[in-house]
């Protein structure tokens, strides 16, 4: 809640034009609250915009799985096991 | 996200010990003596240079109050200084006298108290803050800070301007002191030379700064030839001796001091002299004796001469210029000299039997009766200060004398004689109340460094104790203080600045917020104590401290520490008491740079942990570690409330001596968590979801709750809190609560606001709520009339 819009500017400013996506990796975050899963939405729609893709890097034994789950996220942005997986074309 | 301010927090407490550092700062030039031009100066530039203002000023009240004399500006162009306004109270310098508080504008625009004065309206000020300088009743005048376009000042701001303004008044409030001190001291020397009373006074080493005329008439010799030596020059050969050993012993412990002997005078003859003296002291410091000596040689020669015959006594009485009475066996006066009627103005008849008391003053009657009754059933030599009345009806104070006698073995009554000290009275008087002025200034400045009370830390049982030695001192150079990091942990510093008075409350004032920031920003005790010596090795004055910090994780019990040269912290336990061992180093201040190390142990479950500084064990002659196992002993097992066992272990350690140092004593102990219930309230604010994080996490491992329910646990229960802060409506402390219990396995939260129910704002508080929903079996919200109460529900797997 209160740092959630500097992140998502952070994230924003340091992806480039030509990048093909986001790879935000998840592993080993242990707390995620609404405001936050709201940036990934946000982040995911701008991203859209420029024709970039939104990928999560989401172990199957994270504890934000059902929570990611519930808020469907994965209409928006591809859910990985691993960061290789993300980073693959 | 639409929160009333997205303030960070961190931010805002480097930004405070910022301000607090430079009040410290400016406090401690003032204390040294540096100017009042000076000084004011400074703080405009302080302040403007803080707050980011355009312009800052000293607005100072003329002495006949309807004018503000610009006396410093920050920024204001050329030919403003100097300038006066009047004063009006519908503007804001004028409203800012007569507030007992800072006054924050945030836009004139939207002001509806006063408005701005003509030099601000010239200069388009749109947001502005004034605080008053000096007390209510002895205004100095203001301190304001402003700016040509809107500014939002913060709570923290407007505090730091009145702290700057109070600085400034009570330098200005010393300033006028001085004046009156210098003008004082200078009518008290011309007064002091013209009575016939001998004065001296010395400095702490008591050596002799002053001795005023009388006294140089009296023993013929110049001002050269006596200073500088002690007082004893003049006295003779055989009674140096016994004067010395009563100076010494009276100057090492800062007593009163009272000897009888005589003076040698330069024509080589001798007067019995009584010397009197009293410690002086200035802001709590030591700083010499004043004193006179009174010619007693008549009264001495009266007793001898008593001895020898009443007829000759009688003859020599009435020559002598002293005041001679005798009484017979019952205490009733038979005799009074020529000296005292003179003196009276009354007659021999009138003074015989018990009529005498008839002329002390009555305040003094009751104890100058009662003493002299108490003395004579014993027969007792008597003495005693008091009034009596003189010729021409004026009271002067006088010192009475009377010892028994006695005829071949029979007692027979008293003698006495009785000497004006009314000079050496008033001059004592005027002395302390010139001294009395100082103190009171520097008692001001002093609170000013006073420790804040203590902070109360959720989980964490606390109490702690401060003992400022040195007479009449508020404050000295030790400390305590304690804090919440953000990584959970806390952190307990205890700290002894050497040396005694402002100077060392100064110094300790900047050591205690070199703690509290770094000891927020570093994670490694050492690497603190490494910045912390860093700071004042930096710095131009010569300082020195030992200091303790130490990091408690208040889950698990771990504790880190450093220490500079400081006695080592004692746990206490069931155990047995321990003292912890390890991170030793020298004292802050006194290598550059310093190797600081660490040491680490665990506290047993239920434990508390003692800090203190030196002054409580330090003993002269007992070795140090007889004084610890002392303080070992008088601690105990440290069991019952923490309050309880401060009390005792003073007490029990401290006994009859007198502590010469400052002591400071802080008694942790962390609380176990309850594992059946928790029950919060918090601030409407986005901070407190930090805090709300924190204690659920520790709430949900004391109950073994698995890593996935605790996240989700208080993941729905934040979302809940989240929707109270965004409730929130009306005054700036509206609070939320939270409270977790178990019916059987089942984990039930109740989160309840008293804000008034808001449209959801976007969606994702929306999606608040449907995260609420899916994580946990039971979700139910209901509105009140004085709040929303949400419920949920979770089963633990068992």
């Amino acid at each position: 809640m209160t740092n959630s819009a500097r992140v998502r500017d952070e994230l924003l400013v340091s992806v480039p034009n030509d990048a093909l996506a986001l790879v935000v990796d998840l592993d080993g975050c242990r707390y995620l609250d609404s405001a936050a899963i709201e940036v990934l939405f946000d982040l995911a729609r701008r991203l859209g915009r420029r024709r970039q893709e939104l990928r999560l890097v989401l172990p199957q034994s994270s504890p934000l799985v059902r929570v990611l789950m519930l808020t469907d996220v994965q209409s928006v942005a591809g859910v990985h096991e691993t960061l290789d997986s993300a980073l693959a074309q | 996200m639409q929160w009333r301010r997205a303030h960070r927090y961190r931010d805002e407490v480097a930004t405070r010990a910022r301000q607090q550092a430079a009040v410290a700062d400016l406090g401690q030039r003032a204390l040294a003596g540096l100017p009042l031009d000076e000084l004011i100066d400074e703080a405009v530039a302080c302040v403007a240079g803080e707050l980011g203002t355009d312009y800052a000023s000293v607005l100072e009240l003329t002495s006949d109050r309807s004018g503000l004399l610009i006396r410093a500006g920050h920024g204001l162009p050329d030919g403003v200084t100097g300038g006066v306004l009047p004063v009006q109270s519908d503007e804001l310098p004028g409203y800012a006298l007569e507030s007992d508080g800072p006054l924050v504008v945030d836009d004139f625009a939207g002001e509806t108290r006063f408005g701005p004065s003509p030099l601000q309206r010239d200069l388009q000020i749109v947001s502005a803050m004034a605080a008053p300088i000096g007390t209510p009743g002895r205004r100095f005048g203001v301190l304001g800070a402003s700016s040509r376009r809107a500014h939002k000042f913060s709570p923290d701001d407007a505090l730091f301007l009145q702290a700057i303004a109070n600085v400034v008044g009570a330098a200005a409030e010393r300033e006028r002191t001085d004046e009156l001190v210098r003008d004082s001291e200078a009518r008290f020397r011309e007064l002091a030379d013209t009575t016939p009373a001998l004065m001296w006074m010395t400095d702490s080493e008591g050596t002799v700064t002053y001795l005023n005329k009388g006294w140089l008439r009296f023993t013929g010799r110049t001002l050269q030839e006596e200073l500088g030596a002690t007082w004893a020059v003049g006295a003779h050969p055989d009674d140096l001796h016994e004067v010395l050993t009563r100076w010494r012993k009276a100057l090492a412990k800062r007593e009163e001091f009272r000897t009888e002997y005589r003076l040698v005078r330069r024509d080589g003859s001798e007067r019995w002299v009584l010397a009197e003296g009293l410690p002086r002291y200035y802001a709590g410091e030591f700083v010499g004796y004043v004193g006179t000596a009174t010619d007693i040689h008549d009264r001495r020669l009266m007793e001898d001469a008593l001895r020898e015959s009443e007829a000759s006594f009688r003859d020599l009485a009435d020559t002598a210029p002293v005041m001679i009475w005798t009484t017979d066996e019952r205490g009733l006066v038979t005799f009074v000299n020529a000296g005292w009627l003179r003196y009276t103005g009354t007659t021999l008849e009138e003074e015989l039997g018990p009529s005498w008391s008839l002329g002390v003053h009555p305040e003094d009657a009751p104890a100058v009766i009662s003493s002299w009754n108490e003395k004579l059933a014993a027969r007792e030599p008597w003495e005693l200060e008091y009034r009596l009345r003189g010729k021409s009806g004026d009271y002067r104070w006088i010192v009475d004398r009377g010892v028994p006698r006695y005829e071949g073995g029979r007692f027979v009554g008293y003698v006495g004689t009785a000497i004006d000290i009314h000079e050496r009275k008033t001059m004592e008087a005027r002395l302390r109340e010139v001294y009395e002025r100082e103190h009171t200034i520097a008692e001001t400045l002093q609170r000013s460094l006073l420790p804040e009370r203590l902070p109360r830390i959720e989980g964490l049982e606390i109490a702690a104790r401060y003992l400022p030695a040195g007479h009449g001192a508020a404050v000295g150079g030790d400390w305590y203080d304690a804090l919440e990091r953000a990584d959970g942990r806390v952190a307990l510093v205890v700290g002894d600045v050497v040396g005694h008075g402002l100077r060392a409350a100064a110094i300790m004032g900047q050591l205690r917020n070199a703690f509290r920031a770094y000891g927020l920003a570093e994670v490694s005790p050492a690497e603190v104590m490494a910045r912390v010596n860093r700071l004042v090795m930096s710095g131009e004055e010569e300082a020195m401290a030992t200091a303790l910090y130490l990091v408690l994780d208040r889950e698990t019990g771990e504790v880190t520490f450093a220490s500079a040269g400081h006695p080592p912290p004692l746990v206490l336990s069931s155990e047995g008491p321990e003292f912890l061992e390890g991170g030793r180093a020298v004292p802050i201040g006194a290598a550059d740079p310093g190797i600081f190390r660490e040491g680490s142990a665990v506290l047993p479950p239920g434990a508390s942990l003692l800090l203190y500084t030196d002054g409580l064990v330090e003993r002269r002659d007992i070795p140090l570690e007889e004084r610890l196992a002392a303080l070992a002993d008088a601690a105990g097992s440290g069991e019952g409330g923490l309050e309880g066992l401060c009390d005792s272990v003073l007490s029990r350690v401290l006994g009859e001596h007198v502590p010469t140092d400052d002591i400071a004593l802080l008694a942790v102990r962390p609380r176990p968590v309850s594992t059946r219930s928790m029950k919060l309230a918090l601030p409407a604010e986005p901070e407190s979801l930090a805090v709300l994080r924190r204690r659920l996490g520790r709430f949900l491992h004391a109950v073994e709750a698995t890593d996935d329910v605790a996240y989700e646990v208080t993941l729905t229960v934040c979302e809940a809190a989240g929707n109270a802060i965004e409730h929130a409506y009306g005054p700036v402390d509206a609070t939320f609560d939270v409270e977790i219990s178990f019916q059987n396995d089942t984990l039930l939260a109740v989160v309840r606001d008293r804000g008034s129910w808001r449209e959801r704002r976007g969606t994702h508080r929306g999606r608040g709520l449907k995260i609420i929903e899916g994580l946990m079996d039971d979700v139910e919200v209901t509105s009140e009339p004085d709040g929303t109460v949400i419920k949920m529900r979770r089963r633990l797997a068992a």
